[in-house]
């Protein structure tokens, strides 16, 4: 088991050694890692915020300080932690799994992953059968992410182009949104996996004719914050 | 025997990990594995060289798909810590500060296994093939006195 360029029976032995020791824990943990994904591209959001010098405050952290993240779909906005970062008076809201409606018909909805809104931009509505539901009126969504922990792959490219339409549909012409003082991040697709060669040519494709990001590597590559430079940003969507 | 190699290396990293993230890692390990032996450079490289390649990949899985969402909690601790936070509620139950500290430590602990055998944690993602084979070419020429944080590239895990 020799080689130039690695020592290789430390490198199994350790190895042995640390999966031991951590069995436990990977065990416990395996069901969590999508949530985990999740969580650090909101993080990540948020991250890309505070290095845009904006100061962060969480709103609605539970009893003993829990933050309560919202995973799913499902539950009320006040029920969950999220976080208001202000810069020069200019407050926005990120939150996790909020509906939205469609630009188009307000009869439809779909649930981004991530939102960034503006003050108090969520509401909780009643249905016409008393339930209740949180929801983002669309004059108040300023930007969105949706995360996906998988590789790319051209229906999944294509189908965010269709949600960028129904959403934010100003995103698909592409010269409204052009400058160099942006500070949200157009519309963004967020992917853990890599892009097949097909997939790369159909991504440089759609941010070359849309104002929208499709970020892919992320736990191969860099973070949303550390190539935020690269990415596509814009002021403020309503009055540019 | 650079095969053997590797396959007691997925092995021994896959044992105890679970049975999904255990069949990702391998899945994602040969797709990669098929890009990277489909590069221009790579048949021309020294089997060695091939099979350090190899492991580096082995690693660079393991680590994204184990070690990294392990840190992006972490990272995300660190960012409300300062402003009160004590423990974060998911779906699938409660993560204290205590909880936390251990997939730190579980982070850690890997960085300082990569350390004992000179690969730096930060080398391990993957761009392109190209780019991968490149700077893992490169990894191989440094020795343990060369090898420092400041001469690595893109982001820590």
């Amino acid at each position: 088991m020799s080689s130039p360029y690695i020592d290789k029976n430390t490198l199994i032995k350790k190895i042995k050694d640390f999966i031991n020791i951590h069995k436990t824990l990977f065990l416990d943990n395996q069901s969590r890692m999508s949530d985990y994904f999740e969580m650090s591209v909101y993080n990540d959001v948020v991250q890309s915020y505070k290095n845009n010098g904006y100061k962060i405050k969480i709103k609605n952290l539970s009893k003993g300080n829990v933050f309560r993240y919202k995973l799913s779909p499902s539950g009320l906005a006040e029920n969950f932690s999220y976080f208001i970062l202000n810069k020069n008076n200019n407050d926005v809201e990120v939150h996790h799994n909020i509906s939205t409606s469609s630009f188009h018909d307000e009869n439809l909805s779909y649930t981004p992953d991530i939102s960034v809104t503006s003050l108090d931009g969520v509401n909780t509505r009643k249905r016409n059968n008393g339930t209740r539901y949180s929801f983002i009126e669309k004059s108040n969504l300023i930007t969105f992410f949706e995360v996906k922990n998988r590789n790319s792959y051209a229906e999944l490219l294509f189908s965010f182009i269709g949600l960028v339409n129904e959403i934010t549909p100003e995103f698909l012409e592409n010269h409204l949104y052009q400058s160099d003082n942006g500070e949200h991040c157009a519309p963004s697709l967020v992917l853990s996996g890599v892009s097949s060669h097909q997939a790369d040519i159909i991504k440089e494709s759609l941010e070359k004719r849309y104002y929208i990001n499709i970020i892919t590597d992320l736990y191969y590559g860099q973070s949303i914050a550390d190539r935020i430079s690269s990415l596509k940003l814009f002021e403020h969507r309503k009055n540019t | 025997m650079a095969e053997d190699f590797i396959k007691e290396l997925l092995d021994t990293l896959t044992y105890g990990v679970g049975k999904a993230p255990g069949t990702k890692i391998r899945i994602q390990f040969y797709y990669y594995k098929g890009i990277i032996e489909s590069a221009k450079s790579y048949p021309s490289l020294n089997a060695e060289l091939q099979e350090y390649i190899m492991i580096c990949l082995v690693l660079t899985v393991f680590n994204v798909i184990i070690i990294r969402p392990l840190s992006g909690v972490n990272r995300f601790y660190k960012l409300t810590k300062p402003l009160g936070v004590q423990s974060i509620s998911i779906r699938s139950g409660n993560l204290s500060s205590i909880d936390i500290q251990k997939l730190r430590n579980t982070v850690t602990n890997f960085e300082n296994v990569l350390r004992q055998v000179n690969i730096s944690h930060k080398r391990l993602y993957f761009s392109s093939p190209e780019d991968f084979i490149k700077r893992m070419e490169y990894a191989s020429t440094l020795n343990n006195d060369m090898w420092s944080d400041n001469d690595d590239e893109g982001e820590g895990i």
